[in-house]
């Protein structure tokens, strides 16, 4: 009898160690955004975790730990405790369709280069990894230029206008009391780094977040943060800044001397030179600041990839929906004609010629841009008030923000430095 | 931009008009004609039409017509040569001169503007007009610098500080200059107490860290009423009743003050601000004695809670009604007041006094207020007699309330069932006794009687002692002494109730709604790790409650989970 018990506590207690927890990110999942959080912290904390791709709106297979089920009940995310028998069969039905299971290795180190005092907007990464309750660092032009971004695996970039000309915003806030703060609190960072201009800062930081991608890092860049990033890069070498912003025009023959092979994702486009219109350049196809050009928004489609073939295009669209509906951005797409041949096109608007969510590799690093502010707030103005995400826990557009975050996880090479 | 809508609208009706003279006639005007096609949205007919009229007397309904049509294809800027046109052959045409600058304007053409703004100033010199339209457009278009300029030259014209005033306060407010734009929409009211409502629109929006500077601007010397006013106006739309009627009590006391104070007291009534409300019909009393005033000053005031400042109003012999309906009126609201002021035998007298023989409702209504009265200074049996007869018919709740006061748990859940539509105190009450199956306690009679005697402390300590008395409904008795307790602020005496409640009853319903209770003060105090502590354990003690939502947002706000 003694024998028998001792047998059966024995069984137990392997069934136990076996179990895991699926975490599935599907419509049976409550909080998808912060399913992201949880796995975050299991990989943070030392733990694997499993991607599954494509299986499940691409769920997450974790350890099955008291810590990380408490941690899921007190953010109301669903998880299912699977043993080793149902994962084989999860396994087994991955096998033989477009699925796949990529192992999850390392917390990436965050970087969201954003200035240190709030303005009159909000950013939709940050607001995303508060709300998922994913550490990060706060970085700006002192930090990237004093400490570099080596510590980093991961940086994303929002609504900075690299082309240091404020956005345009001069246009219609030109004396609005925080766009003028912003102007100071911009011009006295370049003096005290030692640049003569927004302008000339501004560049050198693009020139410094080339150079992290090109040596293995991860970007993420969202809004007006895309255009100009590219143009800043594009135009090392050309004056592209208004007179109002550097005391110089810009170069007339500035078009002809950009330099796009320089560029991640863009190639041969347009500059807005004119201090009056409200756009950088033609890649935005949108154009929601210039009335004569705007277009309307629309839906755009993820695309589907192999997920054996390639898993990074295929954990950049998981989701539970594959058309989202389209939001404003600074910039909100980018245009077909002015994609570089190598890019990968992530989600794109049926008959449209723009594009709404790019990747591609750039060095030894990789870069996705996503047209558009804030998923859940498709008509975005400068003042609205920061959206609360406690009121879209299972939002498809956000989860595309949390998708790259993860995705560096997922990759073995260390940052080359 | 208001005055266009309303010219063109009364061009629209003036053709519309027109088109009925002239319909037994074989030549239909051409404005008539196109704004027919306009209406039916044949868009581009309409604009062949509205050129043909630009040549006769509709000219300008018929520029206004073609503005309209142009915007609906988007080709607003086919207007510009046509505009430009008309402007110098009509210098001093407002409405034409308008149009032209919005088209060059919403077709970006500034420095095109510019020309046609001073164009048209020149064409009417020392005239406000060019200067105003133009700001105003400026402003429309967020182009802040150039509305500066314009109203910077206008002023320096004769009436031109006073006369752009309102235009340079938009101005201020859109650069958030909040005490230059307080200034200036004082200048522009006090030349044009039209603009009050203008102002107090722009103003409202000003943050509480900026209304310090608003309120410096408008209460500067020497007092002015439109100042004032605005002050009130813009008080009363940041919340703040009392600090409102404060900027207008001491008006003086004329025709003007009377005006001002009337109107503020029906906004605050409008809001229930009671107290403001009857401050200010009595100091418009002071101006004039009307009846109807006194009554609702008296009535604002036993809303507001002051019945003994509705006696004082009704007890005023300088000013009481004259006709027999209002005295009675005038009398009700005395039975009211006194009852409410603690004094149910004066009230019973004064009811004896009025009779209402001939009205039977109102004195059914009256009885059950002095009865209130009585139940007020605790005493049940004085309330009961004074019901009477009344009371076995009852259908209002009284019956019920005052069985509950005398313990008798049984009658009270019956009655108050039964009382139609159950105040949200009676939801309450009934929600504690289907927590118990007892059919008598007095000591829970006695803690509501304390509460409806506005006795907190006793009440609360009542509810506790009942507690000890009724276990089955322990748990919903002592949420509601902690609730009494945290109601008046008294957080120490709050948290161990509801450390009771979690601790000895989590089983019970009340144990997530004490705990969240209990999170929210400790984060009010600023005890963030406490309130997480109580925070996981709601959610993961009562995953199925229908506060874990809540519980989240506040985890939330902690910082995260």
């Amino acid at each position: 009898m003694r024998i028998v018990v001792i047998l059966l506590l024995a069984l137990a207690a392997r069934v136990a160690a076996a179990q895991q927890l699926l975490v599935p990110m599907d419509d049976a999942q409550q909080n998808h955004l912060k399913a992201y959080g949880l796995t975050f912290r299991a990989l943070q904390t030392g733990r694997k975790a499993e991607w599954l791709l494509n299986y499940r709106g691409g769920a997450f297979l974790l350890p099955d730990t008291p810590e990380l089920r408490r941690q899921a009940a007190l953010d109301g995310i669903s998880v299912e405790s699977v043993d080793d028998g149902a994962v084989a069969s999860i396994r087994s039905e991955m096998s033989g369709g477009n699925m796949d299971a990529v192992p999850l290795e390392k917390a990436p180190r965050i970087a969201v280069y954003s200035p240190p005092n709030a303005l009159p907007w909000d950013d939709a990464v940050t607001l995303a990894l508060k709300y998922a309750g994913i550490e990060y660092t706060r970085i700006y032009d002192d930090e990237v230029e004093r400490e570099g971004l080596e510590k980093y695996d991961w940086i994303h970039l929002h609504h900075e206008d690299f082309t240091g000309q404020l956005n345009k915003f001069a246009v219609s806030y030109g004396l609005a009391t925080w766009f003028q703060n912003l102007r100071a609190e911009n011009e006295a960072a370049a003096h005290r780094l030692g640049f003569a201009s927004i302008p000339a800062l501004k560049k050198d930081v693009a020139e410094k977040i080339r150079r992290f991608v090109e040596r293995g890092g991860f970007l993420f860049a969202m809004c007006g943060a895309t255009e100009t990033l590219e143009l800043a890069i594009a135009g090392h070498d050309v004056d592209i800044a208004n007179e109002y912003s550097d005391g110089t025009p810009v170069d007339a023959d500035a078009d002809r001397r950009m330099d796009w092979s320089r560029a991640m994702a863009f190639k041969e486009a347009k500059l807005v030179a004119s201090p009056l219109v409200s756009s950088m350049s033609d890649i935005d196809g949108h154009q929601v600041n210039v009335p004569a050009r705007r277009q309307p928004l629309g839906q755009f489609t993820l695309f589907e990839f192999a997920a054996k073939f390639d898993p990074v295009a295929s954990m950049l669209v998981q989701n539970h929906r594959n058309v989202i509906p389209d939001f404003y951005g600074v910039t909100t797409s980018f245009m077909k004609k002015d994609l570089k041949p190598g890019v990968t096109v992530l989600a794109t608007e049926d008959g449209a010629p723009w594009v709404k969510y790019i990747h591609g590799d750039y060095g030894k690093g990789t870069w996705t841009f996503l047209g558009g502010h804030d998923p859940e707030d498709p008509q975005h103005v400068v003042g609205s008030a920061p959206t609360d995400l406690s009121l879209h826990p299972n939002s498809p557009g956000y989860r595309l923000i949390l998708n790259n975050v993860l995705f560096p996880a997922a990759k073995k090479k260390p940052l080359k430095t | 931009m208001t005055i266009g809508k309303g010219l063109r609208s009364a061009a629209v009706v003036a053709a519309l008009v027109a088109a009925r003279v002239v319909g037994a006639q074989d030549a239909v005007p051409p404005l008539v004609r196109a704004l027919d096609l306009e209406q039916r949205g044949r868009t581009r007919e309409a604009i062949v039409a509205f050129r043909e009229a630009l040549g006769g007397r509709d000219m300008v309904a018929a520029l206004l017509g073609l503005e309209r049509a142009y915007a609906d294809l988007g080709r607003s800027d086919s207007l510009v040569s046509l505009a430009d046109s008309l402007a110098r052959a009509h210098p001093r045409e407002t409405l034409v001169q308008t149009v032209r600058l919005r088209t060059l304007l919403y077709a970006r053409r500034i420095p095109d503007a510019g020309t046609a703004f001073r164009e048209w100033a020149r064409a009417m010199p020392n005239q406000l007009v060019p200067y105003r339209e133009y700001a105003r457009l400026l402003l429309d278009a967020s182009r802040f610098g150039e509305a500066d300029t314009v109203l910077t030259a206008g002023a320096m014209l004769p009436g031109g500080r006073v006369g752009l005033a309102a235009e340079r306060a938009r101005l201020e407010a859109a650069r958030g200059a909040w005490s230059a734009a307080a200034a200036s929409w004082r200048l522009a009211i006090e030349s044009a107490s039209f603009q009050l409502p203008a102002a107090s629109y722009s103003l409202g929006d000003a943050d509480e860290a900026q209304r310090d500077a608003i309120r410096g601007a408008l209460s500067l010397p020497p007092v002015s009423r439109p100042a004032r006013e605005l002050l009130s106006a813009l008080e009363l739309q940041w919340g703040a009743p009392a600090a409102a009627w404060s900027a207008i009590a001491a008006l003086p006391p004329d025709s003007a003050g009377f005006a001002a104070w009337r109107s503020f007291a029906d906004r605050a009534a409008g809001v229930e601000a009671w107290l403001p409300a009857r401050d200010a019909w009595r100091a418009a009393l002071r101006v004039t004695c009307d009846d109807e005033l006194l009554l609702r000053a008296a009535d604002a005031s036993i809303r507001g809670g002051d019945a003994r400042g509705a006696l004082t109003l009704l007890d005023d012999g300088a000013c009481r009604p004259q006709r027999a309906q209002r005295r009675r009126v005038a009398s009700a609201l005395r039975v009211r007041a006194l009852a409410l002021a603690g004094r149910p035998a004066d009230a019973a007298r004064t009811l004896d006094s009025l009779g209402l023989a001939d009205d039977p409702d109102l004195r059914r209504t009256l009885e059950t207020v002095v009865a209130w009265g009585w139940v007020k200074v605790g005493d049940i049996a004085r309330a009961r007699a004074q019901m009477g007869d009344a009371l076995d018919a009852d259908t209002s709740g009284v019956r019920g309330w005052l069985a509950l006061y005398e313990g008798d748990l049984a009658t009270a859940r019956i009655a108050l069932r039964e009382s139609g539509t159950p105040s949200r105190d009676a939801v309450l009450v009934l929600s504690a006794l289907a927590r118990t199956r007892a059919t008598r306690s007095e000591l829970l009679g006695s803690a509501y009687l304390a509460l409806a005697r506005g006795d907190s402390m006793a009440a609360a300590a009542g509810f506790e002692r009942a507690a000890g008395e009724l276990t089955d409904a322990a748990p919903a008795l002592v949420f509601r002494a902690a609730e009494i307790h945290a109601a008046r602020g008294d957080i120490a005496r709050a948290e161990p109730l509801w450390r009771t409640i979690v601790e000895r009853y989590g089983q019970s319903a009340d144990a997530p709604a004490a705990e969240l209770a209990w999170a929210r003060a400790l984060m009010a105090r600023g005890d963030r790790a406490g309130a997480r502590a109580r925070l996981e354990h709601l959610i993961l003690t009562y995953p199925t409650s229908a506060l874990v939502p809540q519980a989240r947002r506040a985890l939330d706000a902690l910082g995260g989970a």
